[in-house]
């Protein structure tokens, strides 16, 4: 586990998104980076029926292939928590509690490739049924470093090799104000949720649906 | 949804097997007197050796009255017993229950549980955020064996004096809680003989069978809460 | 008469003593008082038996006018008058009846039979006899029970029960009585298996030794009984006889028919099994469960798993690719016992194998028993859970991979997941590998005479990594030899000789050429010491530069050669060296002799001419045929030779 930065990748005018990461992925190949499967990190966001100590609860549910046995599970606003992915049958017994928000499932996926000390991701991010690509993800992974400071320049150098701008989550950059800060193992699904986030609320702003001025979606701007 | 369903399965050809979701359990009693009897007696009936065990228990309840549903229960149970330097602790169990299958031609108790592994950083706050309100807590001090799919566990209920305090506590009664359970999914109807069985080879020290809880529960004098 | 005689009267009457019924103490007599004339006549009567037959009827009928009178004046002759009354009544019935029987139209009067058998009696006698004979049954059996306990306690190997102690207590059978009866548990169920079939035995008691000698003299000719054990054990049927695991690789030259597979599946043997031990029993029983469980896990992961080229199951046979060429056959070979002789008795019963091909690896066998036994204690280890809501039967790691976020090397890592079937593959890979080389380097060892091959094999290793370590050396000489060593693994065999390591691909022929060329250097090499020793000059040295891959049956390349002269230069030899062929010692011919006359200088005999090979086997040695020292011996005596012509 190294230090993980996830940006998203702007899509370009008139040019469909399949279109860009195709051409990151070749850029990526180029530097002699080798496929390793597939990827894919999803988000299922539950709400409750009733206001819990005054008010909605959301809660996110973050599931990622790196970590197969885990569900990060995060309390909008609150504490967090990591658990075997049995939670979400917890949540199934919940139903009448904590319901899922329909038409919210966000999922980011692709291919992983491996340079190296790198292992960078190119995910395409869909909501709900629909198969069409919302927005691009790139996850960039430095395994041998677990401080964000020192591990921070490199990242930003591949990142600039891709031509990519580094536009990095405030998560991210909460994480490298402080000085010393190591890696925690919810780090990569913090990063996720706040990019699916803001995914989700540059489609509820494209689409303007009148009742969704007051969407609970924000980014979360936390520790 | 399909999509979670596949990560799911994904996860779950890592993780091997199917969650299991039924638990199949029988309790019975034993005073302390005759307790090492029945250690005896389990401990050359059981697979490999036995376990000593002290397991901290907090539950807590999603009352369900303002949506009309059933309370959801869940507990935290973790373990006390002294980790050597070095070592990780094992993580805290959460597990819910849901209330015993009332159908009496069935040889075991059934219910529903759910084990899971937790974290144990944030997880009372996790719970508080959630709705889920503190309950009672206790301390189980005991043995713990193994056969084949069951778990055997001969145990002692302390109440805690003060609460979240684990060090001050004193024993309940002076018997000990004897439990057969055993977790499997859906669909392992079988295995009820089998623990029922081996409940019934133990006869002779103690009677091991299915104890409806909710009757108790509505008998008078029963305490509900060991803080109380 | 008429003799007026004066008659005394004499008057008769009763005495007036009383007969005297008791004295008493003072002498007092208390006598009876006499009866009155009414009780008199009253005791006369009572004498009277009317019953009887005694008198004639008139008479009968005055005498019962005569009570007919008493009947009212006196209570005494009760008894009197009903004796008279039952007396009328039985003449007036008899008198009805002749009355009757006279008419003849209602009833007759005949003769009867008097001898009428009295059914009862032997009745009665038989059922006394029966109950008789059932208690002395009991008795009997009682006796018997005591004299066998008796017996058996003077015997102590009888005893049942002391003998299923020790079952328990010594040999740690598992058993528990349900109902009446004594089931133990054959399985390894305990032992950390997960193999549901069942696995249990039953105890009885066995026959007392009178039916044993029944059995026996019914058929004359057998021998007697060795087991003298009280205990019987009988096992499910499919449990009965031997199984083995064969396991064995064999070469596909594409000519390998999947149909004849079957045909060639290992048939079910019959034998005649005879009377065993129950320990040797149960443990034949136990191993026939131990066999029968990996075969099934072998055949399920076969199916199950997904291989690169696709296994073939075939009835007890499954068939796993190593390579393009070679294939792992692993098949369960049964020995049943034959029904006819089951009861047969043999004395000395050892179980033969009849299915064995000439490729059968006993190697394979005892890694497949050893992976399985390390799977069941692998799982009968794990350490139960704490907090004990956990799941039974999950490393630690395994339980902490959810809430600390495992990644999924970790997680694979805390799951022992690789299976029997991958396992042996890879050891049989190994198998197969080192095979290959051991077969290669004692073919080479067995060739060479000189230098010498010695091959050590590492004694540690595990059952998918070894090493090989060969010395080539001189036998007369440890000074100089030369080390190869060889690690194989399951896909890669690595031959590392000093500086170079060469990654062979299980190629004999390259494991082979490879040592050859060591050969070659080390002959060489030993040349060059032995020059040093003999203080020759070397002109001119080169090892031997294979051109490899070149044409694996031949040797490319350039011969290592050595130029040599001696010490006065006055004789240079030659010594070439080539892989898989004798090294060539040749002698520049000088023109000694074939100059013309005018030229008389002795240096001028010296001129170099052509090489002539010398066939060192023509030299005498009859302590070595160790060519360095033939070497030396050659050069040694050149010098002289030269020494001498020379001054």
């Amino acid at each position: 586990m190294g230090v993980n930065c996830v940006i998203s990748v702007p899509m370009e005018e008139n040019k469909s998104g399949q279109y860009v990461i195709t051409k990151l992925q070749k850029k990526i190949e180029n530097l002699g980076a080798k496929k390793a499967g597939h990827f894919s990190v999803d988000c299922e966001t539950y709400q409750s029926q009733i206001p819990i100590e005054g008010q909605v609860k959301v809660i996110n549910n973050v599931h990622d292939t790196e970590y197969p046995a885990s569900t990060f599970s995060f309390v909008e606003n609150g504490p967090h928590l990591v658990a075997d992915n049995t939670l979400d049958m917890l949540f199934a017994k919940m139903d009448s509690f904590y319901a899922p928000k329909k038409n919210f499932k966000i999922e980011a996926k692709g291919v992983r490739y491996e340079l190296n000390d790198f292992l960078i991701k190119v995910g395409s991010v869909i909501i709900g049924q629909n198969t069409s690509v919302k927005g691009i993800l790139l996850q960039i992974d430095y395994t041998p470093c677990i401080l964000y400071n020192d591990s921070w320049g490199i990242i930003t150098e591949l990142l600039h090799i891709l031509g990519i701008n580094p536009n990095i989550t405030n998560f991210f950059k909460s994480r490298l104000e402080k000085k010393e800060s190591s890696v925690d193992y919810t780090d990569c699904a913090q990063q996720y949720l706040e990019l699916f986030n803001s995914v989700r609320k540059s489609m509820t702003v494209n689409q303007q649906p009148p009742g969704m001025s007051s969407s609970p979606v924000m980014i979360q701007g936390r520790m | 949804m399909e999509q979670f369903i596949s990560h799911k399965s994904n996860a779950e050809a890592m993780v091997k097997g199917v969650v299991p979701t039924q638990e199949y359990y029988l309790h019975g009693s034993i005073l302390d007197s005759n307790r090492e009897t029945l250690l005896y007696r389990l401990q050359g009936s059981c697979d490999g050796d036995q376990s000593k065990f002290l397991d901290h228990e907090q539950v807590f309840v999603l009352k369900g009255q303002a949506l009309n549903a059933p309370d959801v229960n869940v507990s935290i149970r973790k373990s006390l017993l002294p980790v050597p330097s070095g070592a990780v602790r094992n993580p805290c169990q959460m597990r819910y229950t849901n209330d015993p299958d009332s159908d009496r031609s069935k040889p075991t108790m059934v219910r529903t549980c759910l084990d899971i592994a937790v974290n144990e950083d944030q997880i009372l706050q996790y719970l508080k955020s959630l709705g889920f309100s503190f309950e009672y807590e206790f301390v189980s001090k005991g043995y713990v064996f193994r056969r084949g799919r069951t778990k055997i566990s001969v145990s002692k209920i302390h109440r805690v004096l003060v609460k979240g305090q684990t060090e001050k506590i004193e024993p309940l009664t002076e018997s000990n809680l004897i439990e057969f359970s055993c977790t499997a999914p859906a669909g392992t109807e079988h295995l009820q003989d089998e623990i029922k069985a081996y409940a019934d080879q133990l006869k002779p020290h103690v009677n091991i069978d299915k104890q409806d809880v909710k009757r108790l529960v509505s008998t008078p004098g029963f305490q509900n809460n060991p803080n109380a | 008469m008429a003799l007026p005689i004066q008659s005394t009267e004499v008057s008769i009457e009763a005495l007036q003593e009383y007969p005297i019924q008791s004295f008493q103490y003072d002498g007092k007599e208390i006598s009876t008082e006499p009866l009155s004339m009414s009780e008199n006549l009253s005791r006369l009567a009572e004498r009277i038996d009317f019953t009887s037959d005694g008198g004639e009827n008139v008479n009968e009928k005055n005498k019962e006018e005569a009570p007919a009178t008493f009947q009212t004046s006196s209570w005494p002759w009760e008894s009197v008058r009903n004796k008279l009354r039952s007396a009328l009544t039985e003449t007036s019935v008899l008198l009805d009846i002749l009355t009757i029987a006279r008419d003849r139209r209602y009833m007759s009067i005949e003769s009867i039979n008097n001898e009428v058998p009295d059914t009862r009696i032997p009745l009665n006698l038989i059922s006394k006899k029966k109950g008789l004979n059932s208690a002395a049954q009991i008795i009997q059996d009682g006796i018997d029970r005591m004299r066998k306990t008796l017996q058996e306690q003077q015997s102590r190997s009888m005893d049942f029960h002391q003998e299923l102690y020790n079952m328990r207590q010594r040999d740690g059978w598992k058993l528990r009585k349900v109902g009446n009866t004594i089931i133990g548990d054959l399985s390894y169920k305990s032992a950390g298996s997960r193999y549901t079939a069942q696995g249990t035995f039953e105890v009885k008691k066995s026959e007392d030794e009178d039916a044993t000698h029944e059995g026996t003299s019914q058929s004359p000719g057998r021998a007697p009984p060795q087991i003298n054990s009280s205990i019987q054990v009988s096992v499910p049927t499919e449990l009965e006889g031997f199984v083995y695991i064969y396991a064995s690789l064999i070469k596909d030259d594409g000519k390998l028919n999947f149909s004849d597979l079957s045909s060639c599946s290992p048939p079910i043997q019959y034998a005649r099994i005879g009377k065993q031990s129950w320990q040797t029993h149960l443990d034949n029983a136990q191993y026939v469960i131990f066999c029968k469980e990996i075969f099934h896990q072998l055949s399920r992961e076969a199916i199950t798993m997904k291989f690169p080229l696709p296994n073939v199951v075939v009835g007890d046979q499954v068939l796993c690719h190593l390579y393009d060429d070679v294939k792992l056959i692993i098949a369960m070979c049964r020995t049943l016992p034959d029904e006819d002789d089951l009861g047969r008795v043999r004395s000395n019963f050892t179980p033969t194998r009849h299915f064995v091909r000439p490729t059968y690896s006993y190697v394979l066998e005892h890694n497949l028993h050893q992976l399985l036994r390390e799977i069941h204690s692998r799982t009968a280890t794990l350490p139960l859970p704490h907090p004990i809501t956990g799941h039974i039967g999950a490393t630690k790691r395994r339980r902490l991979a959810g809430p600390y976020a495992f990644g999924k090397i970790e997680l694979e890592e805390a799951m022992p997941s690789i299976s029997l079937l991958q396992q042996i593959i890879i050891q049989s890979k190994h198998y197969y590998l080192h095979t290959l080389v051991t077969s290669v380097l004692d073919d080479i060892a067995k060739e060479h005479i000189d230098p010498q091959i010695i091959v050590h094999h590492g004694a540690i290793g595990t059952a998918h990594q070894s090493m090989i370590r060969v010395f080539i050396f001189n036998s007369f000489s440890e000074t100089t030899r030369c080390c190869l060593l060889f690690k194989i693994e399951s896909d890669i065999l690595k031959c590392v000789s000093g500086n170079s390591v060469f990654v062979v691909n299980r190629d004999a022929q390259m494991i082979r050429n490879i040592l050859e060329e060591q050969i070659c250097h080390h002959k060489l090499n030993s040349i060059t010491l032995a020059i040093r020793l003999t203080n020759w000059n070397i002109l001119s040295q080169q090892s031997y530069i294979p051109v490899r891959f070149h044409d694996d049956m031949k040797f490319g390349g350039k011969p290592g050669y050595v130029l040599v002269a001696s010490p006065n230069r006055r004789r240079v030899l030659l010594v070439t060296c080539y892989p898989k062929q004798k090294c060539t010692v040749s002698l520049q011919r000088t023109s000694t002799g074939t100059l013309s006359d005018l030229i008389t200088e002795e240096k001028w005999h010296d001129l170099s001419g052509n090489f002539e090979e010398i066939d060192l086997n023509c030299m005498d040695f009859t302590h070595s045929s160790c060519f360095a020292t033939r070497m030396e011996a050659l050069m040694c005596c050149l010098e002289k030779e030269t020494q001498t012509n020379f001054y």
